[in-house]
């Protein structure tokens, strides 16, 4: 399956909250990265960084945008760890979450190396507002092929075509 | 049809997976298409997952509890997240206090920018959740 791309301009910085090994490590992530609302909103709550947020809310400038997590069937279940995360950023920012994009397919990505990211790509599905700002957020970055290529592809095409014909 | 994708339709799509979001959905490591059934409880999942309080307010819920003399387990945070909104905001709703040993409580509203914290630890005060258990005198 072909996955549509659009090229990537100008696009910022990935802010981090916690180091992967902090994560990884946490007696919460599996469980969480499972389908257990509790143990990721635990771990969201630990791991959290101050400093992030307010570096996030420094980036946005003041501009309207919602917040887009990434809601995927993975190998272990849903993974409820970036719901988790925009909950608490919408309630530390004021910032809407977008309640329906979800992910098309299960890429098994979780461990896999880079050629096997390649291969399978994510595809997504739900509301877009043509013009409107949005902030991917996830539990991790590993190449950045997920979001930052295929959600941004995805948002940017959906909004295009549902833009006024001139 | 392709080995990896499912056929959809009733088996993945009954009440078990609505009953606990999260929970039922599993797939193997295998690349594979989601069935339109599957997708429409990740979406559900989804809705259930937003909820109005993060971990770190309830956390600090019970911790002014505590500082009141009250347990935190003798009480039931109850959340009610409002439905979606007509225009892009906040997640927004009412939490509900409910002390479950004398059955008294307080509904709060709840989002970005509310103050339910500051307005729970002066019901604490006030007493309108009951006298606390281990009451301690702060000078």
């Amino acid at each position: 399956m072909k996955v549509p791309r659009i090229p990537l301009h100008d696009f910022p910085d990935v802010v981090l909250h916690a180091p992967e090994s902090a994560t990884k490590g946490h007696a919460e992530y599996q469980a969480g990265k499972g389908g257990d609302l509790r143990a990721a909103d635990v771990l969201t709550a630990q791991l959290i960084c101050a400093a992030a947020v307010e570096q996030i809310s420094a980036l946005l400038a003041g501009q309207a945008i919602e917040l887009v997590p990434i809601h995927a069937l993975e190998s272990a279940g849903v993974n409820e760890i970036p719901a988790a995360l925009a909950t608490v950023l919408s309630s530390r920012l004021g910032m809407p979450v977008n309640r329906s994009i979800v992910q098309l397919n299960s890429v098994g990505h979780t461990g896999a190396d880079g050629f096997r990211r390649l291969a399978n790509q994510a595809l997504f599905s739900g509301s877009v507002t043509p013009g409107q700002r949005y902030l991917v957020v996830d539990d991790f970055v590993g190449q950045g092929g997920r979001w930052p290529i295929s959600l941004d592809s995805y948002i940017r095409r959906v909004a295009r075509c549902w833009a006024p014909r001139s | 049809m392709d080995p990896n994708l499912k056929s959809g339709g009733s088996r993945v799509s009954g009440s078990a997976s609505n009953a606990l979001p999260g929970r039922k959905l599993a797939t193997s490591t295998k690349p594979r298409m989601l069935t339109p059934s599957e997708i429409d409880l990740l979406r559900q999942d989804l809705q259930a997952a937003l909820k109005l309080l993060g971990q770190d307010e309830i956390d600090d819920a019970h911790e002014l509890l505590r500082e009141h003399g009250f347990r935190p387990d003798d009480f039931e945070i109850v959340q009610h997240s409002d439905p979606l909104p007509t225009f892009p905001g906040a997640i927004t709703g009412r939490v509900i206090l409910l002390r479950k040993s004398n059955r008294m409580a307080k509904a709060y509203e709840a989002g970005h920018g509310s103050s339910w914290l500051v307005r729970l630890e002066s019901d604490l005060k006030s007493g309108a959740f009951g006298q606390a258990p281990n009451k301690v005198s702060v000078l």
